[in-house]
Protein backbone atom coordinates (compact mmCIF):
# COMPACT_ATOMS: atom_id res chain seq x y z
CA UNK A 1 0.00 0.00 0.00
CA UNK A 2 2.75 2.39 0.99
CA UNK A 3 4.03 1.50 -2.34
CA UNK A 4 0.89 2.40 -3.89
CA UNK A 5 1.00 5.69 -2.89
CA UNK A 6 4.02 6.29 -3.13
CA UNK A 7 3.97 5.70 -7.12
CA UNK A 8 0.45 7.81 -7.03
CA UNK A 9 2.74 10.71 -5.52
CA UNK A 10 6.08 10.60 -7.56
CA UNK A 11 4.70 11.71 -11.01
CA UNK A 12 3.00 14.87 -9.58
CA UNK A 13 6.08 15.53 -7.69
CA UNK A 14 8.50 14.89 -10.49
CA UNK A 15 6.39 17.12 -12.68
CA UNK A 16 6.70 19.92 -10.75
CA UNK A 17 10.61 19.65 -10.24
CA UNK A 18 11.50 19.19 -13.47
CA UNK A 19 9.47 22.17 -14.32
CA UNK A 20 10.97 24.22 -11.78
CA UNK A 21 14.26 23.26 -13.61
CA UNK A 22 13.02 24.57 -17.08
CA UNK A 23 13.11 28.28 -18.54
CA UNK A 24 12.53 30.02 -22.36
CA UNK A 25 15.33 28.74 -24.04
CA UNK A 26 16.59 27.49 -28.05
CA UNK A 27 15.56 24.40 -28.82
CA UNK A 28 19.27 22.97 -28.74
CA UNK A 29 21.97 24.27 -26.62
CA UNK A 30 25.53 23.95 -28.32
CA UNK A 31 28.74 23.42 -25.91
CA UNK A 32 30.45 26.45 -25.54
CA UNK A 33 33.89 24.70 -25.20
CA UNK A 34 35.91 25.20 -28.17
CA UNK A 35 35.64 23.11 -31.81
CA UNK A 36 39.90 21.44 -31.26
CA UNK A 37 38.72 20.51 -27.70
CA UNK A 38 35.28 18.62 -29.03
CA UNK A 39 36.99 17.48 -32.02
CA UNK A 40 39.56 15.51 -29.29
CA UNK A 41 36.91 14.21 -27.12
CA UNK A 42 34.46 13.08 -29.81
CA UNK A 43 36.95 11.05 -32.20
CA UNK A 44 39.44 8.50 -32.11
CA UNK A 45 41.49 6.60 -34.61
CA UNK A 46 41.57 2.91 -35.18
CA UNK A 47 44.15 1.00 -36.70
CA UNK A 48 42.01 -0.31 -39.79
CA UNK A 49 41.14 0.48 -43.28
CA UNK A 50 37.84 -1.84 -42.78
CA UNK A 51 35.09 0.69 -42.52
CA UNK A 52 32.26 -1.71 -42.64
CA UNK A 53 33.74 -3.62 -40.00
CA UNK A 54 34.08 -0.48 -37.77
CA UNK A 55 30.50 0.61 -38.85
CA UNK A 56 29.06 -2.74 -37.36
CA UNK A 57 30.71 -2.53 -34.43
CA UNK A 58 29.52 0.74 -33.63
CA UNK A 59 25.97 -0.63 -34.01
CA UNK A 60 27.03 -3.36 -31.85
CA UNK A 61 28.00 -1.12 -29.22
CA UNK A 62 25.53 0.67 -29.47
CA UNK A 63 22.68 -2.13 -29.27
CA UNK A 64 25.07 -3.16 -26.30
CA UNK A 65 24.85 0.18 -24.57
CA UNK A 66 21.15 -0.72 -25.00
CA UNK A 67 20.23 2.47 -27.56
CA UNK A 68 17.99 1.88 -30.34
CA UNK A 69 19.39 2.37 -33.98
CA UNK A 70 17.42 4.93 -35.52
CA UNK A 71 19.09 5.60 -38.86
CA UNK A 72 22.28 3.88 -40.57
CA UNK A 73 23.52 5.25 -43.59
CA UNK A 74 26.24 2.58 -44.58
CA UNK A 75 27.55 4.83 -47.58
CA UNK A 76 28.63 7.58 -45.99
CA UNK A 77 29.03 5.54 -42.81
CA UNK A 78 26.85 7.45 -40.41
CA UNK A 79 24.73 6.01 -37.45
CA UNK A 80 21.96 7.52 -35.61
CA UNK A 81 20.98 6.03 -32.21
CA UNK A 82 18.24 6.95 -29.41
CA UNK A 83 18.36 5.55 -25.46
CA UNK A 84 15.31 6.14 -23.77
CA UNK A 85 14.31 9.10 -25.34
CA UNK A 86 16.53 10.97 -23.49
CA UNK A 87 19.73 10.44 -25.09
CA UNK A 88 20.84 11.14 -29.13
CA UNK A 89 24.20 10.03 -30.36
CA UNK A 90 25.29 10.22 -33.88
CA UNK A 91 28.29 8.17 -35.19
CA UNK A 92 30.52 8.83 -38.36
CA UNK A 93 33.23 6.54 -39.64
CA UNK A 94 35.55 7.92 -42.43
CA UNK A 95 38.67 6.95 -43.18
CA UNK A 96 42.00 8.78 -42.50
CA UNK A 97 44.75 7.89 -45.14
CA UNK A 98 44.87 4.25 -46.46
CA UNK A 99 45.38 2.06 -42.77
CA UNK A 100 43.05 3.77 -40.35
CA UNK A 101 39.33 5.02 -39.26
CA UNK A 102 38.08 7.77 -37.74
CA UNK A 103 35.14 7.50 -35.52
CA UNK A 104 33.21 10.66 -34.75
CA UNK A 105 30.08 10.66 -32.27
CA UNK A 106 28.21 13.48 -31.32
CA UNK A 107 25.60 13.23 -28.34
CA UNK A 108 22.91 15.30 -27.36
CA UNK A 109 20.58 15.19 -24.11
CA UNK A 110 17.02 16.15 -23.89
CA UNK A 111 15.56 17.48 -20.65
CA UNK A 112 12.84 19.80 -19.70
CA UNK A 113 9.06 19.56 -19.82
CA UNK A 114 8.39 16.89 -22.57
CA UNK A 115 11.92 16.44 -23.69
CA UNK A 116 11.91 19.36 -25.94
CA UNK A 117 15.62 20.78 -24.52
CA UNK A 118 18.73 19.52 -26.21
CA UNK A 119 21.80 20.30 -25.43
CA UNK A 120 25.46 18.94 -26.48
CA UNK A 121 27.47 16.61 -24.62
CA UNK A 122 30.57 18.38 -24.02
CA UNK A 123 32.39 15.88 -21.22
CA UNK A 124 35.16 13.71 -22.21
CA UNK A 125 34.45 11.59 -19.62
CA UNK A 126 31.02 10.69 -21.35
CA UNK A 127 32.73 9.85 -24.84
CA UNK A 128 35.29 7.88 -23.65
CA UNK A 129 33.45 5.55 -21.55
CA UNK A 130 30.24 5.55 -22.49
CA UNK A 131 31.20 4.80 -25.97
CA UNK A 132 34.97 4.90 -26.62
CA UNK A 133 35.85 2.09 -24.54
CA UNK A 134 33.18 -0.42 -25.08
CA UNK A 135 33.69 0.54 -28.92
CA UNK A 136 37.76 -0.76 -28.82
CA UNK A 137 36.51 -3.81 -27.33
CA UNK A 138 34.03 -4.89 -29.51
CA UNK A 139 37.08 -3.91 -32.22
CA UNK A 140 39.87 -5.84 -30.50
CA UNK A 141 41.39 -2.34 -31.14
CA UNK A 142 43.10 0.29 -29.21
CA UNK A 143 41.16 4.13 -29.66
CA UNK A 144 43.70 6.48 -30.41
CA UNK A 145 43.93 9.84 -29.34
CA UNK A 146 43.06 12.16 -32.42
CA UNK A 147 46.17 14.15 -33.15
CA UNK A 148 45.31 16.74 -35.62
CA UNK A 149 46.08 20.16 -34.37
CA UNK A 150 47.35 22.53 -36.33
CA UNK A 151 51.01 23.05 -36.72
CA UNK A 152 51.37 26.19 -34.56
CA UNK A 153 49.92 25.01 -31.86
CA UNK A 154 51.99 22.00 -31.89
CA UNK A 155 54.78 23.91 -31.48
CA UNK A 156 53.88 26.13 -28.55
CA UNK A 157 53.38 22.98 -26.95
CA UNK A 158 56.51 22.83 -26.12
CA UNK A 159 59.57 20.13 -26.79
CA UNK A 160 58.92 17.13 -24.75
CA UNK A 161 55.22 16.84 -25.95
CA UNK A 162 56.83 17.01 -29.84
CA UNK A 163 59.42 14.12 -28.86
CA UNK A 164 56.46 12.16 -26.89
CA UNK A 165 54.48 12.20 -30.26
CA UNK A 166 57.13 11.51 -32.60
CA UNK A 167 58.26 8.54 -30.71
CA UNK A 168 54.43 7.65 -30.59
CA UNK A 169 54.05 8.17 -34.52
CA UNK A 170 57.21 5.80 -34.79
CA UNK A 171 55.44 2.94 -32.72
CA UNK A 172 52.32 2.83 -34.89
CA UNK A 173 54.41 2.91 -38.31
CA UNK B 1 13.80 -3.56 -0.65
CA UNK B 2 11.16 -0.70 0.61
CA UNK B 3 13.66 0.80 1.84
CA UNK B 4 16.14 0.82 -1.28
CA UNK B 5 13.23 1.67 -3.37
CA UNK B 6 12.75 4.86 -0.93
CA UNK B 7 16.08 6.00 -0.75
CA UNK B 8 16.58 5.53 -5.12
CA UNK B 9 13.44 7.69 -4.90
CA UNK B 10 14.71 10.24 -2.51
CA UNK B 11 18.29 10.20 -4.78
CA UNK B 12 16.08 10.74 -8.03
CA UNK B 13 14.68 13.57 -6.34
CA UNK B 14 17.77 15.46 -4.78
CA UNK B 15 19.00 15.55 -8.30
CA UNK B 16 16.36 16.91 -9.95
CA UNK B 17 15.97 19.56 -7.51
CA UNK B 18 19.34 20.66 -7.54
CA UNK B 19 18.70 20.59 -11.33
CA UNK B 20 21.30 18.26 -12.79
CA UNK B 21 23.10 19.13 -15.61
CA UNK B 22 23.07 17.71 -19.19
CA UNK B 23 26.34 16.06 -18.82
CA UNK B 24 25.82 14.68 -15.56
CA UNK B 25 22.40 13.75 -16.80
CA UNK B 26 24.24 12.15 -20.12
CA UNK B 27 26.43 9.95 -18.06
CA UNK B 28 23.73 7.96 -15.83
CA UNK B 29 21.73 7.77 -18.98
CA UNK B 30 24.68 6.48 -21.70
CA UNK B 31 25.96 3.71 -19.18
CA UNK B 32 25.75 0.36 -20.11
CA UNK B 33 22.46 -1.47 -18.73
CA UNK B 34 24.62 -4.02 -17.51
CA UNK B 35 25.79 -1.90 -15.17
CA UNK B 36 22.64 -1.49 -14.23
CA UNK B 37 21.59 -3.58 -10.76
CA UNK B 38 18.21 -3.90 -11.28
CA UNK B 39 18.69 -5.31 -14.91
CA UNK B 40 19.55 -8.79 -13.37
CA UNK B 41 19.40 -10.69 -16.75
CA UNK B 42 22.03 -11.27 -19.34
CA UNK B 43 20.23 -9.10 -22.12
CA UNK B 44 22.94 -10.19 -24.83
CA UNK B 45 21.77 -13.46 -24.20
CA UNK B 46 18.12 -12.56 -24.01
CA UNK B 47 18.65 -10.33 -27.39
CA UNK B 48 20.44 -12.74 -29.51
CA UNK B 49 20.17 -15.87 -31.46
CA UNK B 50 22.20 -17.88 -34.30
CA UNK B 51 20.96 -18.62 -37.25
CA UNK B 52 22.67 -21.49 -39.63
CA UNK B 53 23.20 -19.00 -42.73
CA UNK B 54 25.11 -16.32 -44.32
CA UNK B 55 22.80 -15.04 -46.43
CA UNK B 56 22.13 -12.05 -44.17
CA UNK B 57 19.60 -10.69 -47.21
CA UNK B 58 17.80 -13.61 -46.48
CA UNK B 59 17.59 -13.58 -42.68
CA UNK B 60 16.81 -9.35 -42.92
CA UNK B 61 13.88 -10.49 -45.49
CA UNK B 62 12.24 -12.82 -42.83
CA UNK B 63 13.07 -10.51 -39.62
CA UNK B 64 10.97 -7.76 -41.63
CA UNK B 65 8.21 -10.18 -42.55
CA UNK B 66 8.43 -11.03 -38.64
CA UNK B 67 8.21 -7.54 -37.39
CA UNK B 68 5.07 -7.17 -40.02
CA UNK B 69 3.29 -9.97 -38.73
CA UNK B 70 3.74 -8.41 -35.06
CA UNK B 71 2.55 -5.44 -36.25
CA UNK B 72 5.50 -3.52 -36.66
CA UNK B 73 6.24 -0.15 -39.10
CA UNK B 74 9.37 -0.76 -40.35
CA UNK B 75 10.99 3.10 -40.49
CA UNK B 76 14.55 1.97 -41.35
CA UNK B 77 16.31 -1.02 -42.89
CA UNK B 78 20.45 -0.84 -44.36
CA UNK B 79 21.85 -4.65 -45.80
CA UNK B 80 25.37 -3.11 -45.88
CA UNK B 81 25.28 -3.02 -42.02
CA UNK B 82 22.25 -5.49 -41.38
CA UNK B 83 19.86 -3.19 -39.95
CA UNK B 84 16.16 -3.47 -39.29
CA UNK B 85 14.38 -0.52 -37.95
CA UNK B 86 10.89 -0.19 -36.38
CA UNK B 87 7.78 0.78 -34.19
CA UNK B 88 4.40 0.59 -33.04
CA UNK B 89 2.13 2.49 -31.05
CA UNK B 90 0.02 0.76 -28.52
CA UNK B 91 -2.78 2.06 -26.10
CA UNK B 92 -1.47 2.11 -22.87
CA UNK B 93 -4.63 3.05 -20.64
CA UNK B 94 -5.37 1.00 -18.05
CA UNK B 95 -8.99 0.98 -16.30
CA UNK B 96 -7.35 0.67 -12.57
CA UNK B 97 -4.97 3.50 -12.70
CA UNK B 98 -7.29 5.76 -14.57
CA UNK B 99 -10.03 4.93 -11.87
CA UNK B 100 -6.97 5.56 -9.02
CA UNK B 101 -6.08 8.78 -10.52
CA UNK B 102 -9.19 9.91 -10.23
CA UNK B 103 -10.29 8.96 -7.17
CA UNK B 104 -6.96 10.75 -6.03
CA UNK B 105 -7.95 13.55 -7.41
CA UNK B 106 -11.33 13.47 -6.00
CA UNK B 107 -10.07 12.85 -2.17
CA UNK B 108 -7.15 15.84 -3.36
CA UNK B 109 -9.82 18.25 -4.36
CA UNK B 110 -11.68 17.62 -1.36
CA UNK B 111 -8.58 18.34 1.18
CA UNK B 112 -8.52 21.83 -0.83
CA UNK B 113 -6.19 20.75 -3.08
CA UNK B 114 -5.96 20.85 -6.96
CA UNK B 115 -4.53 18.30 -9.11
CA UNK B 116 -5.19 16.92 -12.82
CA UNK B 117 -4.97 13.28 -12.99
CA UNK B 118 -2.21 11.66 -14.71
CA UNK B 119 -2.16 8.32 -16.41
CA UNK B 120 -0.17 5.99 -19.13
CA UNK B 121 -2.44 6.86 -22.39
CA UNK B 122 -0.62 5.17 -25.14
CA UNK B 123 3.16 3.47 -25.89
CA UNK B 124 5.42 3.84 -28.08
CA UNK B 125 7.30 0.35 -28.96
CA UNK B 126 10.35 0.18 -30.67
CA UNK B 127 12.72 -2.31 -32.21
CA UNK B 128 16.26 -2.61 -33.69
CA UNK B 129 17.40 -5.44 -35.25
CA UNK B 130 20.82 -5.76 -36.22
CA UNK B 131 22.43 -9.43 -37.63
CA UNK B 132 25.95 -9.93 -37.93
CA UNK B 133 27.98 -12.62 -39.68
CA UNK B 134 30.03 -14.92 -37.09
CA UNK B 135 33.44 -14.98 -38.32
CA UNK B 136 34.99 -18.33 -39.01
CA UNK B 137 31.56 -20.37 -39.04
CA UNK B 138 28.32 -20.55 -41.12
CA UNK B 139 26.27 -18.55 -38.92
CA UNK B 140 24.62 -15.69 -38.26
CA UNK B 141 23.98 -14.12 -34.85
CA UNK B 142 20.49 -11.97 -34.92
CA UNK B 143 20.26 -9.18 -32.13
CA UNK B 144 17.41 -7.63 -31.15
CA UNK B 145 16.01 -4.52 -29.01
CA UNK B 146 12.63 -3.77 -27.71
CA UNK B 147 12.41 -0.74 -26.01
CA UNK B 148 9.42 1.48 -24.60
CA UNK B 149 7.84 5.41 -24.40
CA UNK B 150 5.16 5.46 -22.62
CA UNK B 151 3.32 9.16 -23.09
CA UNK B 152 0.64 10.21 -19.93
CA UNK B 153 -3.16 11.70 -20.47
CA UNK B 154 -1.53 15.24 -21.34
CA UNK B 155 0.75 14.42 -24.16
CA UNK B 156 3.78 13.79 -21.90
CA UNK B 157 6.53 11.01 -22.56
CA UNK B 158 6.47 10.31 -19.19
CA UNK B 159 8.15 7.39 -18.56
CA UNK B 160 10.89 5.15 -21.31
CA UNK B 161 12.24 2.16 -20.60
CA UNK B 162 14.39 -1.48 -22.20
CA UNK B 163 12.17 -3.60 -22.50
CA UNK B 164 13.88 -7.09 -20.64
CA UNK B 165 10.57 -9.47 -20.19
CA UNK B 166 12.02 -12.70 -21.88
CA UNK B 167 8.66 -13.60 -23.31
CA UNK B 168 8.75 -10.81 -25.61
CA UNK B 169 11.89 -11.59 -27.25
CA UNK B 170 11.28 -15.40 -27.04
CA UNK B 171 7.85 -14.56 -29.17
CA UNK B 172 10.01 -12.46 -31.62
CA UNK B 173 12.09 -15.04 -32.26
CA UNK B 174 9.69 -18.09 -32.48
CA UNK B 175 8.26 -15.98 -35.54
CA UNK B 176 11.71 -15.43 -37.05
CA UNK B 177 12.26 -19.19 -36.94
CA UNK B 178 9.46 -20.06 -38.51
CA UNK B 179 10.09 -17.20 -41.07
CA UNK B 180 13.73 -18.33 -41.91
CA UNK B 181 11.82 -21.69 -42.50
CA UNK B 182 8.96 -20.62 -44.64
CA UNK B 183 11.99 -18.40 -46.83
CA UNK B 184 14.02 -21.24 -47.09
CA UNK B 185 10.89 -23.31 -48.54
CA UNK B 186 10.13 -20.05 -50.65
CA UNK B 187 6.66 -20.86 -49.35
Amino acid sequence: MKKLILNFFSAPILLVVLSACQTEQKELIISTKSPVELRAMQSRIFETDDKNKVLRAVIATFQDLGYTIQKVEASSGSVSADKLAILRMTATTYPRGDTKTVVRSNAIVKLGTNLKQGYQVDSAEFYQQNFFEPLSKELFLTALEIEDEPDDAKEADGAKKQTNDDSAKAGTQ
Amino acid sequence: MRIKQISFFMLAICLLASCITPNEMAMQVGASPESDERVTVDLRALQTRYFESLDEKRLLHAATQSLQDLGFTISESSVEAGVLVGSKKRNAEEAGQVAGQVALTVVLALLGSATSPTWDQEQDIFVSLVISPIKNSQKSAVRVLFDRRITNNHGIVWRSELIVESEIYQEFFDKLSQGVFLEAEQI
